[in-house]
C-alpha cells in the first residue's frame, strides 16, 4: 500500500496542531511565531502531506533559551565538577565550583573556549559564549577564543568546549585540526561538551581525537532518527507501525521536490532545534526557505 | 475588554471577590419552589462537580447576602449570618489518630473549625456594620465579648477587634502544633459547637436588632474529611444550638453514612434536609432557562450585542425577580434568543446535508447497497437510484429498514417507492407517526456520522443539544460554549462583533467533539481511581458505539444498560465499588427505570454513561434503548480484564452487522510494547 | 545543605564510592534497575537496612523497627551511624525525606551518599487497554488518599494561600488530580517543572504530551530542571522561594511528581526550609514498570553545612 494516514490516526494532525500551537503560546517553543507556523503548515496540501507534518511536530525536540540554560546547568552541577576532579582539580562542594566560576580570576584553572564551525561563522558559537555567561553565571574572563590558548598560562588546566549539536563530528575533527588541540593535551584536559551529540559523532571523536573527553548532555542515537524502522520489522516505520519506510521516504521526497528543497539534507535526519539555530542534520523539511515556508531557523 | 470566548472560561467561584460573586450567582429556579433553609434544621447540599455547589454556598456567605451592593435587606438575615470553612482536607488528615490520638484529634478538628469560624464571624461583623437594611443601616462599632470567650481565646481585651488580631496568631499556634506536636505546645483547644453560639450570644447583646443573630455554618467537601471528623460536625448536627445551624455539602454518594461520635445516625427529615443541586437542576426545563440566562449573562459580559430586551441582567442575583424569570413570555423569549445563536438543526435539515455531502452520501449509498444484497434485492435495483433528495429522512430510513433480516419478504422499496411519490402520509410505513422515521432516523444519523469520525456531527450542535449533553452540569455547559466561540470568533472582542451574534452548526459540532473529547480524557484525573473510572466509560462507550454501527440499526440509540434488580445485588465487591466511585463523579448515573419494554414487571435500575462523552463516542445522548446486562456481564464490564471485556463485547454485539474495519479509538500513541 | 558530588559511575566505580556504615533502601524487587540499585547500595555498606512508609500511621520501618515520625530520633539512636547511604532508586519520597530528617538530628551530622540509576524504559499499557494521552504508561495501580507529610505540613487557609511549584513526569494525571481536588481554592499560582534535560532524548516529548492539558491553565507558568540534577531542583525552589510576597499568598508547595532526582532535590530543600510543605499521592508502583539498567548516579551532600 502507499503511503497513507492510517484510519486510526485520521485526528492525529489536528490534535498535534494544536497542541504545537499551545507550545507556542506557553513559551515552550520559542522563535517562531504563529504566523511563521500557519505558512508553514501551508506547505503540506494533502491529508498524507498533513499527517507526515503532524509526525515531524510530534517527533521534534525543541530547546528553547531556558531549556539551554537547564542544560547549561547540567555542565556546570553534574559533568564539570566530576570531571575535573579526575584531573586533581577539587573544589569544597559544587557551589564553591559554580562560585568561582562566575568570580572568574586570572588563576582559575578552567577555560571556555568559542567553538567554531568551518563554514558557517561561528554563530552558534558565540551564542553559547552568551549563553554560559548569561545563564550559567560564567565570568567573561573565562570565555575565550581558540586563538587564546596559546596565550594561557599554566595555571589553566582545563579547556572546556561547549558546542549545540556533535553530528557526524566532521566539524569539530575540523575545528580541533584547525586550532592544533591535539598539542594542548600534555598540558590540560580538553573536555567537549556538546548540548546534543549523535551517536556516530561519538563513535568518530573517539577514534579521530582520543585524547578528548566528551560529555554530551543529551545523546541521540538511530532510534532518533526520523526515518527509523522497527527493530523486528526494518522495512516497517517505527514511528506509526503501519507504513513501510520506503514509502514514507518516497512522500518526503515527493514532497520536498514540490518544495524545492532537499528531502535528506546532511544525512543524519533528525528533528531537533534549537532557539537560536537549527543544526543541519536536521530534515530540511524543517527549515528550509523559498519555495518552501520554513519553520525553524538555520 | 473581553474577548467573547474567554467569557466563558470557568470561572472558580473562590476566585471571586464576594461582591463579584454576588453579581456572577444566577438564582435557580428552584429557589421558587423549594424553601430554602426554612427552619433550623441542618441542611445537606448534594452535588457533583459543576453544578455549581460552592458558588451555591459562596451565596449564602455574609459576604454576598450582606454585600453593600444588595439593598433594603430584610432584618431576618441577621438571623442566619452564612459563614463558610473549606477544609484544607490534607492538613486536616494529619489531625487524626494515628498521628494525635484519638481524643486529642478530634479535639484538635473542632478547634480547627472554631477558628475558621471565627475568622468568617469577625468579617461578618464588618460586612453588618456596611450593610443597607431595610430597616437602616447598622452600626455595631466594635462589640464586646463575654469574659468566658476572651478567656478561652486568650484575647487582650473582650472585644471583637481583639479577637480578629488574635485569631491568626492562634491558628498558627494550632498550625505548629499538628506538624509537631513533640517540639510545640499543645494550645488551648476549644470547641467551635460551644465557641460559635457563644460569640452569637454576645453579639445579640451589642445592639436591640441583634437579639436574634444567629449563624448558619457551611462545610464545604464534606466527603473528603476523615471518619472521625465527619463526626465532629455531625454531633452538631444532631444536637444543635439556637444561634447556630451547621450546613454540609458533598458529592452525592461520597458519602454513605453519617453518624456522630456516639454512633448515633443522623435521620432524614428529623435532623437535616436534603438539597439535591442536580436533581433540581434536571427538572422541567429548569437547566435550559438557567443555561440560557448564563450564556446571556456572559455575553453581557463581554459587551456583545444580544437581542433579549426581556433579559435584565441585574435581576439575576436576587430571588425577588424570580416572578418575572420564571414567567412564561421570559422564558419563551430568552430561549429563542440563544437559540437563534446557538441553531440547532432539525433532523431534515442534517438528513438534507447527509445526501448532499460526497463522503456521507457515499456511506448511505453503502449502507442501503448493503441491504439489498440482503434481501436479495441487487440485481433488480441500485442504491444510487434509490436516494431521494426531496425526502432524505426515508432515503436514510430506507437504509436501515433494508438491514433488517426481520423485514425480509416484505416489499419495503415498493412501500419507499409509493412514500416517496405521494409525499408525507399518515398511512405509509415511513411517514406515519410511530413510524420508521419517527422510530429510526436519529439511529441511522448517528449510525452513518459514527462511518466518519474525523466528520464534526452536527447531530450534536445546538443549544437544545448542548444542554441535553450537559445537563446538569452547568461547568460543561459553558466549556460547550467557550469551544465553539473561540472557533467561531478566536479572540475578537465582544465590542468588536460584526452582525448579529450567530455560531454556525458545523463550527458547534466541531466545538462539542473537542469539549467531549477533553472532558473523556480528564476522567483520569477524577479521584483516586481515575484510571479504573476511564476503562469503564472507555469500555461502554466501545459497547454503544459498536451497537451504533449496526446497519440493521434494530435496536437503534442504544446508549445505557440496565442490570435487574435482583442481579444488581450480585455484583462483586469491586464491581460496586467501581460503580459507586463512577457516580460519584457523574461518569454514571444510576436511575430506576421508570418505563419498562416487557411486559413482565421486572424492577431495573439503569446506568447511563454521561451524555456529555457521546460526542466522543459518536452515540447518540438521548435516553433511548438500553441493553439489560446480567450480574455477571456487569462484573466483566465493571472490573475484568481487557481479554475478558472482549469476550463479552462478541457476545453482546453481533458484529456481522458493522462494516469492516470501523476506524476504533487510536492505539497509544507510542504504539504497544516497549518504549 | 552543600551538593558534593552529582556523578554519573560506572558499576566498578559504584564498588569504589567508599565505606558507608548504613545503606537504606526500599522496594528492591519491583524491577531490573530497583534490583541493581540496591545491590550496589548494599555493597558498600556494613548494615542494610529496608525501609518503608506507612503513610496511614504515620510511621516508618526501618529494618523492622517500627517509628513514629514524630519520634524519629530513636532511628538514629538505634542505628548511630557516621555515613549514611540512600538508595534513591527504592525509596519513596517520604522515606527519602524522614530518613534524612531522622540523621539531621544526630549530632554530628552523617556523611550522605544517594545511588539512582536510571531505567533503559518505562512499560506502555497492555495492548487492547484504553489509552488517553497521560496514560500512555503503565506504572501505578492507583495513588492512596492524600495526607499531607507530618512535620513537614503547612495549614492553608483563605489567608494563606500557596504558590504550587509541582515537578512532573509521564503520569499526566497526578497534578490534575490534585488541582483539580483543589478546584481553585488554596492554590492560587501554579508552576510546573519538565526535566529537562532528559533522561534519554524524546522523554520530554512524552512528559509534555501527558501534560499538555495544564498548558492550558491560567495562572501556570513553565520552568525547567535537568531530570538527574538534584541540585538544579533545589535551586529552582530557592528561587521560587525568593518570590513569595508577603500578603496572602504566602505558602509555597511542591508536589515532586516527576523524577527521582528532582524528588530528592526537592527532599533536600524542605529539610532546609519551613516554608516549604510537600504533598505526596503515594502512587502504588507497578512490578516490572520499567527494564533495564541504563546510568547510575551518585550523588552526596554535606547535611552540616
Amino acid at each position: 500500500m502507499a503511503f497513507h494516514v492510517p484510519a486510526a490516526d485520521e485526528g492525529l494532525f489536528e490534535e498535534v496542531e494544536s497542541r504545537f500551537r499551545l507550545l507556542l503560546a506557553k513559551h515552550i517553543v520559542t522563535g517562531i511565531t504563529e504566523f511563521q507556523f500557519n505558512k508553514w503548515l501551508t506547505n503540506f496540501l494533502t491529508d498524507e502531506d498533513r499527517y507526515l507534518a503532524a509526525r515531524l511536530l510530534e517527533n521534534l525536540t525543541f530547546r528553547s533559551q531556558e531549556m539551554v540554560g537547564s542544560a547549561i546547568a547540567h555542565i556546570l552541577q553534574c559533568i564539570l565538577p566530576a570531571e575535573l576532579r579526575r584531573v586533581g582539580l577539587r573544589f569544597p562542594s559544587i557551589e564553591d565550583f559554580m562560585q568561582a566560576v562566575s568570580a572568574g580570576g586570572a588563576h582559575h584553572p578552567v577555560r571556555f573556549v568559542e567553538v567554531e564551525g568551518g563554514n558557517q561563522p561561528g554563530k552558534s558559537g558565540a551564542v553559547l559564549m552568551r549563553e554560559l555567561h548569561r545563564l550559567g553565571n560564567v565570568h567573561n574572563g573565562l570565555l575565550i577564543k581558540a586563538q587564546d590558548i596559546k596565550g594561557l598560562t599554566g595555571s589553566v588546566k582545563a579547556l572546556v568546549f561547549v558546542d549545540d549539536m556533535l553530528g557526524t563530528g566532521t566539524q569539530f575533527i575540523a575545528f580541533a585540526k584547525a586550532n592544533h588541540l591535539a598539542d594542548e593535551t600534555g598540558k590540560r584536559k580538553l573536555i567537549y561538551c556538546p548540548l546534543a551529540a549523535y551517536s556516530d559523532g561519538l563513535k568518530n571523536l573517539a577514534n579521530e581525537c582520543p585524547w578528548l573527553v566528551v560529555c554530551p548532555v543529551e545523546v541521540f542515537g538511530p532510534k532518533h532518527r526520523f526515518f527509523r524502522g522497527e527493530d523486528a520489522r526494518p522495512e516497517v516505520w517505527s514511528i506509526d507501525r503501519v507504513n513501510l519506510v520506503a514509502e514514507v521516504r518516497a512522500h518526503m521526497e515527493m514532497m520536498c521536490k514540490r518544495g524545492g528543497i532537499s528531502s535528506s539534507g546532511y544525512g543524519l535526519e533528525l528533528l531537533i532545534g534549537f532557539h537560536h539555530a537549527t543544526p543541519n542534520n536536521t530534515l530540511p523539511v524543517m527549515y528550509a526557505k523559498t519555495p518552501w515556508n520554513h519553520l525553524l531557523v538555520r | 475588554m473581553t474577548a467573547i470566548a474567554d467569557a466563558f472560561l470557568n470561572i472558580r467561584a473562590d476566585h471571586l471577590a464576594s461582591d463579584a460573586l454576588f453579581s456572577q450567582f444566577i438564582v435557580p429556579p428552584f429557589f421558587k419552589r423549594k424553601s430554602i433553609f426554612a427552619d433550623r434544621r441542618s441542611v445537606r447540599i448534594l452535588g457533583g462537580r459543576g453544578c455549581g455547589k460552592t458558588m451555591f454556598l459562596r451565596y449564602f456567605n455574609h459576604g454576598s447576602s450582606l454585600n453593600p451592593i444588595r439593598e433594603e435587606i430584610p432584618e431576618s438575615e441577621l438571623e442566619s449570618i452564612g459563614l463558610y470553612l473549606r477544609p484544607d482536607t490534607g492538613f486536616c488528615g494529619l489531625m487524626t489518630a494515628p498521628w494525635l490520638g484519638e481524643q486529642r484529634a478530634k479535639l484538635a478538628f473542632s478547634h480547627y473549625v472554631a477558628l475558621n469560624l471565627l475568622v468568617d464571624a469577625c468579617r461578618a461583623v464588618s460586612s453588618i456594620n456596611q450593610a443597607n437594611f431595610a430597616l437602616g443601616r447598622l452600626n455595631l462599632g466594635d462589640p464586646g465579648l463575654s469574659a468566658a470567650l476572651a478567656h478561652q481565646l486568650r484575647l487582650k481585651e473582650p472585644k471583637v477587634s481583639a479577637l480578629e488580631a488574635e485569631l491568626e496568631m492562634r491558628l498558627v499556634e494550632l498550625e505548629d502544633w499538628v506538624r509537631n506536636p513533640k517540639a510545640n505546645a499543645e494550645p488551648t483547644l476549644v470547641s467551635f459547637a460551644s465557641v460559635l453560639p457563644r460569640l452569637a450570644g454576645d453579639l445579640a447583646k451589642a445592639h436591640p436588632r441583634m437579639a436574634r443573630v444567629g449563624f448558619r455554618a457551611f462545610i464545604d467537601e464534606f466527603e473528603n474529611l476523615p471518619g472521625a471528623h465527619r463526626e465532629v460536625i455531625c454531633d452538631a448536627i444532631k444536637h444543635p444550638s439556637l444561634q447556630m445551624a451547621v450546613h454540609i455539602a458533598y458529592k452525592k454518594h461520597a458519602v454513605i453514612d453519617l453518624k456522630t461520635s456516639s454512633d448515633e445516625r443522623i435521620v432524614e427529615f428529623h435532623d437535616l434536609t436534603t438539597i439535591d443541586l442536580e436533581a433540581e437542576l434536571a427538572t422541567g426545563g429548569e437547566f435550559e432557562l438557567l443555561a440560557a440566562e448564563l450564556f446571556l449573562l456572559r455575553a453581557h459580559q463581554a459587551d456583545t450585542p444580544y437581542n433579549c430586551p426581556v433579559f435584565k441582567p441585574e435581576k439575576l442575583h436576587d430571588a425577588r425577580h424570580l416572578e418575572y424569570r420564571l414567567s412564561k413570555q421570559y422564558r419563551e423569549q430568552v430561549l429563542r434568543c440563544v437559540r437563534e445563536i446557538l441553531p440547532s438543526p432539525s433532523a431534515t435539515d442534517i438528513s438534507k446535508g447527509v445526501v448532499a455531502d460526497a463522503p456521507l452520501r457515499k456511506r448511505l449509498t453503502d449502507m442501503i447497497q448493503k441491504g439489498l444484497a440482503l434481501q436479495g434485492l441487487e440485481g433488480e435495483v441500485q442504491a444510487a437510484d434509490l436516494i431521494d433528495d426531496k425526502y432524505p429522512q426515508a432515503s436514510i430510513v430506507l437504509g436501515a429498514v433494508l438491514n433488517r433480516r426481520s423485514q425480509a419478504k416484505s416489499d419495503i422499496v415498493g412501500a419507499y417507492r409509493k412514500a416517496i411519490d405521494a409525499g408525507p402520509s399518515d398511512t405509509d410505513p415511513f411517514f406515519k407517526v410511530g413510524g420508521w422515521i419517527d422510530n429510526n432516523l436519529y439511529g441511522s444519523l448517528f449510525y452513518l456520522y459514527a462511518g466518519l469520525p474525523r466528520r464534526p456531527n452536527v447531530m450534536y450542535a445546538g443549544f437544545d443539544r448542548f444542554c441535553m449533553l450537559a445537563d446538569p452540569n452547568l461547568r460543561f455547559f459553558q466549556a460547550l460554549c467557550h469551544a465553539a466561540l473561540l472557533l467561531a470568533f478566536e479572540r475578537t472582542n465582544g465590542k468588536d462583533m460584526q452582525g448579529q451574534l450567530r455560531v454556525d452548526v458545523d463550527v458547534q459540532a466541531k466545538a462539542a467533539r473537542q469539549v467531549s473529547d477533553k472532558i473523556y480524557q480528564d476522567i483520569l484525573q477524577l479521584g483516586s481511581h481515575g484510571v479504573d473510572l476511564l476503562e469503564v466509560a472507555g469500555r461502554l462507550g466501545r459497547l454503544f458505539q459498536a451497537f451504533n454501527r449496526r446497519r440493521s440499526q434494530s435496536e437503534p440509540e442504544v446508549n445505557h444498560f440496565s442490570i435487574d434488580h435482583a442481579e444488581r445485588h450480585q455484583l462483586s465487591p469491586q464491581a460496586e465499588r467501581i460503580l459507586r466511585e463512577a457516580k460519584i463523579w457523574s461518569v454514571l448515573y444510576e436511575e430506576t427505570d421508570t418505563k419498562n419494554k416487557s411486559d413482565y414487571d421486572i424492577a431495573q435500575t439503569d446506568l447511563i454513561l454521561n451524555p456529555i462523552y457521546a460526542p466522543h463516542f459518536s452515540i447518540s445522548y438521548r435516553k433511548r434503548r438500553k441493553v439489560t446486562l446480567s450480574a455477571s456481564h456487569t462484573d466483566v464490564l465493571l472490573s475484568k480484564s481487557a481479554q475478558h471485556y472482549e469476550a463479552v463485547l462478541k457476545e453482546l454485539v453481533n458484529f456481522g452487522d458493522q462494516d469492516p474495519g470501523q476506524a476504533e479509538d487510536r492505539p497509544g500513541l507510542f504504539g504497544q510494547g516497549r518504549l | 545543605m552543600r551538593f558534593l558530588r552529582q556523578d554519573i559511575v560506572s558499576e566498578g566505580e559504584a564498588a569504589h564510592v567508599g565505606q558507608f556504615d548504613v545503606a537504606f533502601f526500599g522496594r528492591d524487587d519491583l524491577d531490573d534497575r530497583s534490583r541493581h540499585s540496591a545491590a550496589l547500595s548494599r555493597a558498600v555498606a556494613r548494615r542494610h537496612c529496608p525501609v518503608r512508609y506507612d503513610a496511614a500511621a504515620f510511621t516508618l520501618t526501618v529494618d523492622g523497627q517500627t517509628v513514629s515520625v514524630n519520634d524519629l530520633e530513636d532511628l538514629f539512636r538505634s542505628i548511630r551511624a557516621q555515613s549514611i547511604l540512600l538508595d534513591a532508586t527504592t525509596l519513596e519520597f517520604p522515606e527519602i525525606l524522614y530518613v534524612l530528617a531522622a540523621y539531621r538530628m544526630q549530632s554530628p551530622r552523617p556523611h550522605c551518599g544517594f545511588f539512582y540509576v536510571e531505567p533503559d524504559g518505562y512499560k506502555l499499557k497492555e495492548a487492547g487497554a484504553h489509552v488517553v494521552p497521560g496514560s500512555a504508561f503503565d506504572l501505578s495501580q492507583g495513588f492512596k488518599e492524600r495526607n499531607s507529610l507530618p512535620l513537614f505540613a503547612r495549614l492553608l487557609s483563605d489567608t494563606n494561600k500557596a504558590h504550587l511549584i509541582a515537578f512532573l513526569g509521564f503520569e499526566g494525571d497526578r497534578l490534575m488530580r490534585e488541582l483539580d481536588g483543589d478546584d481553585g481554592h488554596f492554590y492560587r499560582r501554579v508552576s510546573i517543572v519538565f526535566g529537562i534535560p532528559p533522561f534519554q532524548p524524546s522523554w520530554d516529548l512524552h512528559a509534555l504530551m501527558a501534560n499538555s492539558s495544564l498548558l492550558e491553565r491560567q495562572n501556570t507558568n513553565v520552568l525547567y530542571c535537568g531530570a538527574n540534577n538534584p541540585l538544579s531542583a533545589y535551586r529552582l525552589l530557592h528561587e521560587a522561594h525568593a518570590g513569595i510576597a508577603a500578603g496572602d499568598l504566602n505558602r509555597l508547595v511542591v508536589a515532586p511528581f516527576g523524577t527521582k532526582p528532582m524528588a530528592l532535590g526537592v527532599a533536600l530543600y524542605c529539610l532546609d526550609n519551613e516554608v516549604l510543605s510537600p504533598i505526596y499521592d503515594h502512587p502504588v508502583r507497578k512490578p516490572d514498570r520499567t527494564f533495564g539498567v541504563n546510568r547510575r548516579h551518585w550523588y552526596e551532600v554535606d547535611l552540616a553545612r
